[in-house]
């Protein structure tokens, strides 16, 4: 596909050109980098640090009201759900857009889920090459890159005064279309020292793990004493599967508020002790050391069966963010040396 | 903190008391990261130790899952659990044991004073690509901050977390090892809430919609309290639903009205809640904002006296009477 | 034009003093605002602020506690218990930013039926005052 060059003093007219869409970016809110929907291109803040969150939540949001329904009228769908502007989010690190790979067949497959399908296919994936990762990041262990244009439209990056911009998929090349006043050609000099940054990235990753056997291996020692040692520490809180750019569980409640009700798809944790709860008080995953043994399991070992990719992108979020130091990377290597 | 002071003493405990398990501070091979540790034979207290940088706490871990800890007993025989606790875990340990949270006589206490510790955020924020800090030292108001192959100071102030900047309860108020001289401790500081009293009303509303707007309800505040040990949370309670599983501001408001509430007068200042938040909430201005008002009105400050009843299980007739009609 | 604005008010009335009382004020046929929804509870010591918070969630502009007048508790000391409580959670209230006296607390014996209309009369006057509470209106 095309290559183009944005001056970087530019950015903010660029994005001003996209009014067609709903733009998303990342905004500075009291020392965390959120997505959030902006109306001024000024507010986009593309320093891709202290992300606690993937923008897994602009397609896929925390909670979303599917049908609201009172005693005098009959469930409907909430309004302003249809019909929505097509949307881009801007600043995505390759790992998160990678992510969305992999929520794609969860929502797709066997049953499609109108929800997020009609979001993914309005949603387009503006990424940040990332030049700079990050203390926990090993994303080149389970087949990604820093510098991966894979799950994204159009793939930018940084080389001092200007972007380098790729564009990936006919989508991005709509917006690129729209944004071409303000786009250049590159020069080859240019196209250089963007493959000679691409090809520096993976070296700058720092934690790795060979992933090799590891789903056989934790199939084989389902019951080993060890899942106790390892999630000694954890404290079953949600804070690795609400930050992890792949996880996708989710609860449908029917909710009252004042007279009215509204059925709606929240996120759920496989943490929470109320994720396998059954209705007669038996619990199969009654402690932590069930529940961490599940979601290693299903991202090393079940999603490789359904889908043949860990469930995984390496963004290192879980293992930041833990209030324990429960470390994923750590654990894995554990369990691959039994 | 003399590393073989505290390994000694521990083995010590190991071989005089009936223990089963110590919890302790690990150094994690990574950065600046600390965690929780496991010891349930004589020979591994050799892992532990003590530092600023030891900012959790463990009082949690007593009553999260009793029985995994109790399971070294199969070999040692232990029934007690020995914890190494600073000033604000002895004060979690105090209301715990008033509440009958976990028997005094099940826990043996390793007290540690407490000069404060290192806000993990703060230090990382410094130092973003340290990945081998060996050695983080305190001495007359400064951090020194050693890695394989440099050094660095920097002042105490700079790093300090929050809640230990208001801290009037350093030194351990209830231990049965102590592992260091008691440090000087000063009275406890509610310069900022007053600042925050002193807001309009709205302009306080507007505060904490910005703060609750990026809830993301993950529980790990409570989750990380010592003293959230319900087995039936009510914020988990499906009939009735106090509080629905919306994310939204009015949920999240209802959420953090319940979780501040709860801990009124329960409060042991450790800060948990707010070291653990992923998306930086100042959840401690809550709890301290009561712990104020009920040190000032009720002259109660939780976790300081074994002999205190719980406060909302007690009244004096005086208490405040002029709100009522 | 607006529409008058027509509080809602939630009251929690304990049963041997309060709920008595508003019997009593039916029965003296003094009259009170319509705005209050009664709800018997056993004991004010029984109440949860929790059920506070549900209430203003659930629509409430303004709740009402009442129960016996101190040292004639049925139980003792179950409203001095529930003064304690009611008195931080107005406090928090308040630091999170909603008004404390949309939150009220009144002591009413089984005999005091004009106390009682007053009361109901005087917070709803101040509920309107106020205005809706539209803090949990999301």
């Amino acid at each position: 596909m095309e290559h183009f060059l944005l001056e970087k003093n530019r950015l903010n007219e660029f994005l001003s050109a996209l009014r067609n869409y709903e733009v998303f970016a990342p905004v500075r809110k009291v020392g965390l980098t959120v997505f959030e929907l902006i109306t001024n291109p000024k507010e986009a803040m593309l320093d891709l640090k202290n992300q606690p969150q993937s923008p897994k939540r602009v397609i896929f949001p925390q909670s979303e009201i599917l049908l609201v329904f009172d005693k005098n009228n009959a469930a409907k769908e909430p309004k302003g759900r249809v019909g929505q502007k097509p949307q881009v989010v801007f600043g995505v690190r390759p790992c998160d857009a990678r992510g969305f790979h992999m929520l794609d067949p969860v929502f797709e497959r066997e049953y499609p889920d109108p929800y997020y399908l009609q979001k993914r296919q309005s949603t387009l994936l503006v990424g940040f090459h990332c030049s700079e990762p990050y203390p926990n990041c090993f994303c080149t262990s389970v087949g990604g890159n820093p510098s991966s244009p894979e799950g994204l439209d159009i793939l930018l990056t940084d080389l001092g005064e200007q972007y380098f911009l790729e564009v990936i998929t006919s989508k991005g090349e709509q917006v690129a279309k729209e944004g071409a006043a303000v786009l250049s050609s590159p020069t080859s000099q240019q196209q250089t020292e963007k493959e000679k940054l691409s090809g520096m990235a993976p070296q700058k990753i720092r934690r790795t793990i060979d992933t090799e056997g590891i789903a056989s291996k934790i199939e084989k020692h389902f019951d080993h004493s060890l899942w106790r040692e390892l999630s000694g520490k954890c404290i079953s809180c949600g804070i690795c599967t609400y930050t992890c750019p792949t996880c996708h569980c989710f609860d449908i409640q029917d909710e009252r508020v004042r007279g009215r009700a509204n059925r709606l798809r929240i996120w759920d944790s496989c943490m929470f002790p109320e994720y396998t709860l059954h209705a007669s008080g038996h619990n199969p995953r009654p402690t932590r050391t069930e529940r961490l043994k599940n979601r290693m399991y299903h991202k090393f070992k079940q999603n490789i069966d359904l889908y043949g990719v860990p469930g995984c992108v390496g963004c290192g979020r879980c293992i930041t963010l833990c209030p324990e130091n429960v470390d994923l990377v750590a654990n894995l290597k554990v369990i691959k040396n039994l | 903190m003399d590393k073989e002071k505290l390994v000694n003493e521990a083995k010590a405990v190991f071989s005089r008391e009936d223990v089963a398990c110590l919890i302790g501070y690990g150094k994690d091979s990574i950065g600046f990261r600390v965690s929780p540790i496991f010891i349930r034979t004589r020979d591994e207290a050799d892992q532990l130790f003590f530092s600023p940088l030891c900012s959790l706490s463990l009082v949690n871990y007593l009553t999260l899952e009793k029985g995994v800890l109790l399971e070294g007993n199969k070999e040692t025989g232990g029934e007690k659990i020995a914890i190494v606790a600073r000033g604000c875990d002895s004060r979690a340990l105090i209301q715990l044991f008033a509440e009958r949270g976990i028997p005094r006589e099940q826990v043996v206490i390793l007290g540690v004073p407490c000069r404060g510790t290192i806000d993990l955020k703060k230090i990382e924020g410094k130092f973003p690509d340290a990945r081998n800090c060996t050695e983080v030292t305190e001495a007359e108001g400064m951090y020194y901050i050693r890695f394989d192959n440099e050094s660095h100071e920097v002042p105490k102030e700079e790093l300090l977390a929050d809640h230990c900047k208001h801290c009037a309860f350093p030194n351990p108020l209830v231990y049965d090892v102590l592992l260091e001289d008691l440090v000087d401790s000063k009275g406890a500081a509610y310069s900022d809430i007053e600042e925050m009293e002193k807001m309009a009303l709205e302009e306080r509303h507007e505060y904490w919609k910005d703060k609750f707007a990026r809830c993301l309800r993950c529980y790990a505040c409570r989750n990380a309290c010592p003293l959230c040990y319900c087995d039936d949370c009510i914020l988990e309670r499906v009939s009735p639903q106090w509080v629905n599983r919306s994310v939204n501001l009015s949920e999240n408001l209802m959420f953090h009205l319940a979780r501040s509430y709860h801990l009124a007068g329960r409060c042991a200042g450790c800060g948990e809640c707010e070291r653990v938040c992923p998306v930086n909430l100042p959840l401690m201005l809550l709890n301290r904002k009561l712990e104020k008002d009920i040190k000032n009105i009720f002259e109660y400050t939780a976790g300081s006296n074994l002999d205190d009843k719980p406060l909302f299980a007690s009244f004096n007739p005086k208490d405040p009477n002029d709100f009522i009609f | 034009m607006l529409k008058k604005f027509d509080p809602n008010i939630m009251a929690f009335l304990c049963n041997w003093c309060s709920y008595a009382g508003a019997d009593l004020t039916g029965t003296s046929h003094f009259h009170y605002p319509p705005n209050l929804k009664a709800i018997r509870v056993m004991c004010t010591g029984r109440i949860n602020p929790l059920m506070v918070a549900a209430a203003f969630r659930h629509g409430a502009d303004g709740v009402l506690i009442s129960g016996c007048h101190p040292g004639e508790c049925h139980y003792m000391e179950g409203n001095y218990l529930a003064r304690r409580k009611i008195f931080v959670f107005r406090n928090l209230l308040e630091f999170v930013g909603i008004n404390p006296e949309r939150l009220q607390m009144s002591w009413v014996s089984a005999s005091e039926g004009k106390k009682f209309s007053n009361v109901v009369k005087e917070i709803t006057e101040k509920i309107k005052k106020l205005g809706p509470l539209t803090t949990f209106d999301e």
